[in-house]
């Protein structure tokens, strides 16, 4: 598709409101109520960085899934308060930053996703379904956020060209850093391992 | 006389030292007190260090574009947020929670700039520093969660999931707040 300029400046708007919200952006409607992406044989993909949220939006939601998936494992079962909220909050913030990528793509004429990405959520299943204790849930889920902040690193450094897109990935990537800390620190993970974030683990979302 | 032009790369990357210049000293002071009282003197030298990492990037990045090495504070963020930050201490988790909200000032200045930047190695440098802001955040976001449960202080990593406070207020939060950053050209001295 081509992508208009009025389409990329309106994308631009919609993600610098985004990364200023701090939450869940006020003119994006429910995804429940939206048309979901489905792949028609000859129908044109979107490009360049509608393509990157197009995509983005589909790993943030395997992502949510996959902390739903930990939140409902019965085998981890009576879990600690503080850590099923600290799950259920992330577990919000991928839907939050879905959205925000979803108002891209509206806002660029494409579909919203609400379907999780196939290949992420491939990558993700046999961890969980590995996970036999706490230690090692936190391991996995804080695994999946280092991929996160790594992809998103890598779109802003090189792949994504439009301002709206550009500042929301800038004002996800951190967040998703700042989750991997918060569940390394219950593990014994170093934290905070070097002075400078890496890109190293990341997907490709192009 | 009107004071030369900036560029804005470089009022960018002179601003980002400045606040880095501010960090440093403020763990630098927490060090001796309440926090490290908190248990947590090993992850401030840690904390200490990496931001000496980022002050020494950012120079560079402002020297390689054509502006001067910053030595000095960012002087409206300490007569703002710091000097009263700093008296309001009175406890191990107020120091924590004012660390962490230093972190997120200095991620959502640098988060604010990555799109507006020309420079492409400054806008890496801007994301990547960013990310590691909220790492820093996070650590004292999930110790500030054990103290609010009750602790006294944390015994060392690792921390006991079942140490943390049932609820979760204020932050984190899903997006880096980039209206709470520092203008991009308040921390130029010189």
């Amino acid at each position: 598709m081509t992508v208009t300029r009025r389409a990329v400046l309106l994308a631009a708007v919609t993600g610098a409101a985004v990364a200023c919200s701090g939450g869940s952006h006020p003119h994006v409607a429910p995804t429940t109520t939206t048309t979901t992406s489905t792949t028609l044989p000859g129908a044109p993909q979107p490009s360049g960085d509608l393509a990157v949220a197009s995509r983005a939006a589909a790993v943030e939601n395997a992502v949510a899934a996959a902390y739903g998936s930990l939140l409902g494992l019965s085998r981890l079962a009576p879990l600690p308060a503080g850590l099923k909220a600290l799950w259920q909050t992330f577990e919000s913030h991928h839907r939050d930053h879905a959205l925000a990528w979803n108002a891209i793509l509206t806002a660029g004429g494409e579909p919203v996703v609400t379907s999780n990405d196939p290949a992420l959520s491939a990558t993700v299943a046999p961890g969980l379904a590995a996970v036999k204790d706490i230690d090692g849930a936190i391991g996995v889920i804080a695994g999946i956020e280092r991929t996160l902040a790594a992809t998103y690193l890598v779109a802003v450094e090189g792949t994504l060209t439009t301002t709206g897109a550009l500042e929301t990935a800038a004002a996800i990537q951190p967040i998703e850093l700042q989750h991997a800390a918060m569940l390394d620190v219950l593990t014994g993970s170093d934290p905070v391992p070097a002075s400078f974030a890496t890109t190293a683990g990341a997907i490709t979302l192009s | 006389m009107t004071a030369p032009v900036v560029p804005p790369d470089v009022a960018v990357a002179q601003t980002a030292a400045a606040v880095e210049n501010v960090l440093i000293a403020v763990y630098g002071r927490l060090a001796s007190s309440s926090m490290s009282g908190a248990g947590l003197g090993p992850f401030i030298a840690r904390t200490v260090a990496q931001h000496s990492d980022h002050l020494a990037a950012f120079n560079a990045a402002a020297v390689r574009l054509g502006g001067k090495a910053q030595t000095g504070v960012d002087q409206p963020l300490m007569t703002s947020v710091v000097q009263p930050g700093l008296a309001a201490i009175a406890s191990g988790l107020d120091a924590v929670m004012f660390s962490a909200e230093l972190e997120m000032i200095a991620a959502a200045t640098y988060t604010a700039q990555v799109a507006a930047v020309a420079d492409h190695r400054l806008r890496a440098s801007l994301a990547s520093v960013a990310g590691v802001e909220c790492q820093h955040q996070g650590v004292l976001l999930a110790v500030a969660s054990v103290l609010e449960a009750g602790a006294a202080a944390i015994d060392g990593f690792p921390l006991a999931a079942r140490q943390l406070a049932p609820t979760l207020e204020g932050p984190p939060v899903a997006f880096v707040r980039t209206d709470q950053g520092r203008p991009p050209t308040e921390g130029v001295a010189r």
